[in-house]
């Protein structure tokens, strides 16, 4: 109870001290601290499959991109600019009218009104293929929004590369961090592998597993590897849609054999599941670090 | 179900995904070839539920509530045949319009775009629409980036935000939902919302964030320079189809999921905004001087008559007549549908005139109806359309929703719907106008291809024969809606 306490306060005072702060540096190291805080709190709910991707992809990549970004805002004119003291307020304002909207209407719903899906997720569990009721909702009861998801981080890809960014300058060599690079990277491999096959029966799986993997990327970037210049090559293009392209061709392929769309065969569903959470790891950790390569880097 | 389903869905993306890796010409046709395959797979599936009414698909077998269900009534039916028709006319346009080293870039992002289209109207559950709003407004936000100099990029990152932040809203309302009902299933929702507090809420904030991603006034800041920044094909596809796809969601919570003779008030103050948006939209048009701002400002002006739906159909039931309720209902449909047509047309005839004339402005289209007389007819038919006269789609829907404002004695939202035709008849003329003006010495031109001339034409047609054959889609906006006097199938 006291420590749930600390953290809701905690919560509160890096979000204010990160809105707050004086610049863009300190602001996103308070950034990645509340998501971390966020983590833990989802961790206390019981809810570890959200708590992983807050602190892989919340706090962990979304750090990265606003740490390279925030290179950008480095003078303050900048930072005044995008949100002056007033609109600042008045977002304050907007946004705290409505946070006690949602609290009161969730004070009206206090009552809990029955399960919702859970029930009919634990009942269809053995047919799934998997034994964790997350990764079997996200990648068989509903895979057509997990589909699309992939397909937003494939979109996003095409904008960025649609923008024709310009390189950044080759970094000088750093011993320590090739060294560091040179332990973290293979770790980070490991890890990742693991979330990922543990995703079938335990919290983890693609998204989680991408974001490490993603990570160990980018550890790469800031050891000097110049992923914008491999952009162009069809074998990065290929890596980077793999996911979505073979998501997609096993969802409509099942319809050629009398099934519904994205209706695997009950007996192949667990393999179906793991090869496609495979191939959408390697697209999602490609993607993220496009995000990052085009984070640092200014349009031409 | 129809075999022509996974083809529907299947093939843009795999469109998209070939473009992406192979950008030669094989590549190139293949994607094409994909992309048409969409096309006719919609016509197919149209076809069927004509034949045999509403068509529902479980995804991945499972059924509502556990997965997610497709379900193709009339009005999602129209909307697929409607995304195929202009998204071919769009594919043949910017073949023609782009050149050659923005093409590798541009037919990714429209690609996906054209398939994240469909997903919206073929969904039936309320999450699901979020994913499918999502994608579809990250590949507009690309799409509208492509010309890639720092104005566009700012206003389509301003793009960006405000959809994002409607989409946020809309997502709060949907979780608060599901904590009241326990199912995402649209059908299985419809009447069980009840009239509670926080059931309001979890409305206001869906339609709130709807409202901001239709760009409804005041909402409507992120969209003249984001739809006309855009290349030409792109903003024919924002303005004619990306709006409409959050109107489409709006459409489904007020009349599949909620009651709605419940809310009047708030139904009201829809149609109030709307007609705030018809003035100042038209009046805006009329006074800009680039053309593409003309047709943007347009678009807001036209998405204001879709609001006055929310009133008239509310106002038609409460006097217990649900033929004036169906009038409304018709009118609001055949309006989305002609406004698509009508302004994707604009939009297209902007490029080719940007592309003729190397401006688009309007005080340098003088001798433009010398120069470019086809161009220049398709703008005037389109035009016709947006005014609301006779022969065109946009006549049919303002007679609807004229005689039903009329018979319910809603005599502002009579004189807004004539007063906005005044308006909409002043930016057109004057562009019109300003190309039949003889110019000292005649401007140069450069000849356009012939499929950019080909897609315009195609549109207009279709304009004139919505029309002349307005029964052909009146017949179907009622399939399977669960309207008083309309029947299940």
């Amino acid at each position: 109870m006291v420590l749930d306490l600390l953290l809701a306060a905690s919560l509160l005072l890096t979000a204010w001290r990160s809105l707050y702060a004086n610049d863009p540096l300190q602001a996103v190291g308070l950034f990645v601290a509340y998501g971390l805080l966020l983590a833990l709190a989802w961790a206390r709910l019981d809810a570890l499959d959200v708590a992983l991707a807050e602190a892989g992809i919340g706090a962990g990549l979304t750090g990265a991109l606003l740490l390279g970004a925030s290179r950008h805002a480095a003078d303050r004119s900048f930072s005044d600019r995008i949100a002056s003291p007033m609109m600042r307020a008045f977002l304050a304002a907007g946004a705290l009218s409505l946070t006690s909207i949602v609290a009161l209407a969730l004070w009206s719903l206090r009552k809990p009104r029955g399960p919702g899906i859970a029930p009919l997720v634990s009942a269809k569990l053995s047919e799934s293929g998997v034994k964790h009721p997350v990764t079997s909702v996200l990648l068989n009861f509903r895979s057509w929004d997990t589909l699309l998801e992939i397909g937003v981080l494939v979109v996003a890809a095409f904008s960025i590369l649609a923008l024709r960014l310009a390189r950044s300058p080759p970094r000088k060599y750093d011993p320590m961090l090739a060294a560091l690079v040179r332990v973290m990277v293979p770790i980070l491999g490991v890890c990742g592998g693991y979330l990922l096959w543990a995703g079938s029966h335990r919290p983890g799986g693609a998204f989680q597993a991408g974001a490490l993997l993603g990570a160990a990327g980018v550890l790469l970037q800031l050891a000097g590897y110049d992923l914008l210049a491999d952009s162009a090559r069809r074998g990065f293009r290929a890596l980077l849609v793999v996911g979505f392209g073979t998501f997609l061709c096993v969802g409509i392929g099942v319809s050629t054999l009398g099934h519904q769309i994205l209706e695997y065969p009950p007996t192949q569903a667990g393999s179906l599941i793991f090869w496609i959470e495979l191939v959408a790891t390697i697209s999602i950790a490609v993607t993220l670090n496009l995000l990052y390569a085009a984070s640092g880097s200014g349009a031409t | 179900m129809s075999g022509a389903l996974p083809i529907l869905i299947g093939g843009p993306f795999a469109a998209a995904m070939v473009s992406f890796l192979f950008t030669g010409a094989i590549g190139r046709a293949l994607s094409v070839l994909l992309a048409t395959a969409s096309a006719v797979a919609a016509l197919a599936t149209s076809i069927e539920v004509m034949r045999s009414g509403v068509q529902i698909h479980a995804l991945a077998g499972w059924g509502a509530p556990l997965g997610i269900e497709l379900r193709i009534d009339g009005l999602a039916m129209l909307m697929l045949l409607l995304t195929a028709g202009i998204s071919l006319a769009v594919t043949t346009f910017a073949a023609g319009y782009l050149k050659g080293d923005a093409q590798p870039h541009f037919w990714p992002l429209w690609y996906f775009l054209w398939g994240a289209l469909n997903t919206v109207f073929l969904v039936s559950d309320i999450f699901s629409l979020y994913v499918c709003l999502e994608l579809i407004t990250l590949a507009a936000v690309g799409g509208t980036a492509l010309s890639g100099d720092r104005i566009a990029l700012s206003a389509s990152l301003r793009y960006l935000m405000s959809a994002i932040m409607g989409s946020l809203a809309y997502l709060l309302g949907v979780a608060m939902i599901y904590a009241q009902v326990g199912t995402l299933d649209l059908t299985q929702l419809s009447g069980r919302l009840g009239s509670s507090w926080s059931s309001g809420a979890a409305l206001s904030l869906v339609t709130a964030g709807l409202a901001m991603k239709t760009a409804l006034f005041p909402l409507h800041f992120w969209l003249p320079a984001a739809h006309s920044l855009a290349p030409a094909p792109i903003s024919a596809a924002l303005s004619a189809m990306v709006v409409k796809a959050s109107f489409y969601v709006l459409l489904r919570f007020w009349f599949q999921l909620s009651e709605p003779t419940s809310n009047q008030l708030a139904a009201h103050l829809l149609g109030a905004l709307g007609m705030a948006a018809v003035l100042w939209g038209s009046v805006q048009a009329a006074l800009q001087e680039r053309l593409k701002l003309v047709v943007a400002y347009s678009t807001v002006a036209q998405i204001g008559y879709l609001f006055f739906i929310f009133p008239l159909f509310g106002g038609a039931l409460a006097a217990g007549r649900s033929e004036w309720a169906q009038e409304a209902w018709k009118g609001g449909i055949i309006l989305i549908l002609a406004h698509a047509v009508a302004k994707s047309a604009m939009f297209l005839v902007s490029g080719a005139l940007l592309q003729t004339f190397g401006s688009d402005r309007i005080s340098d289209l003088k001798g433009a109806a010398v120069r470019a007389p086809l161009t220049l007819a398709a703008w005037g038919i389109a035009g016709i359309s947006l005014i609301g006269l006779p022969p065109s789609g946009g006549f049919i829907a303002k007679w609807l929703l004229l005689t039903t404002a009329i018979r319910q004695e809603y005599w502002l939202y009579v004189a807004v719907l004539l007063l906005g035709g005044l308006l909409a008849s002043v930016y057109v003329f004057r562009v019109l106008w300003h190309s039949f003006l003889t110019p000292e010495e005649m401007p140069s031109v450069s000849r356009i291809p012939g499929s950019m001339s080909i897609s315009i034409l195609a549109l207009t047609v279709v304009l004139l024969l919505m029309g002349l054959r307005p029964a052909i889609p009146l017949e179907f906006t009622l399939i399977g809606i669960p309207l008083p006097a309309g029947d299940l199938r």
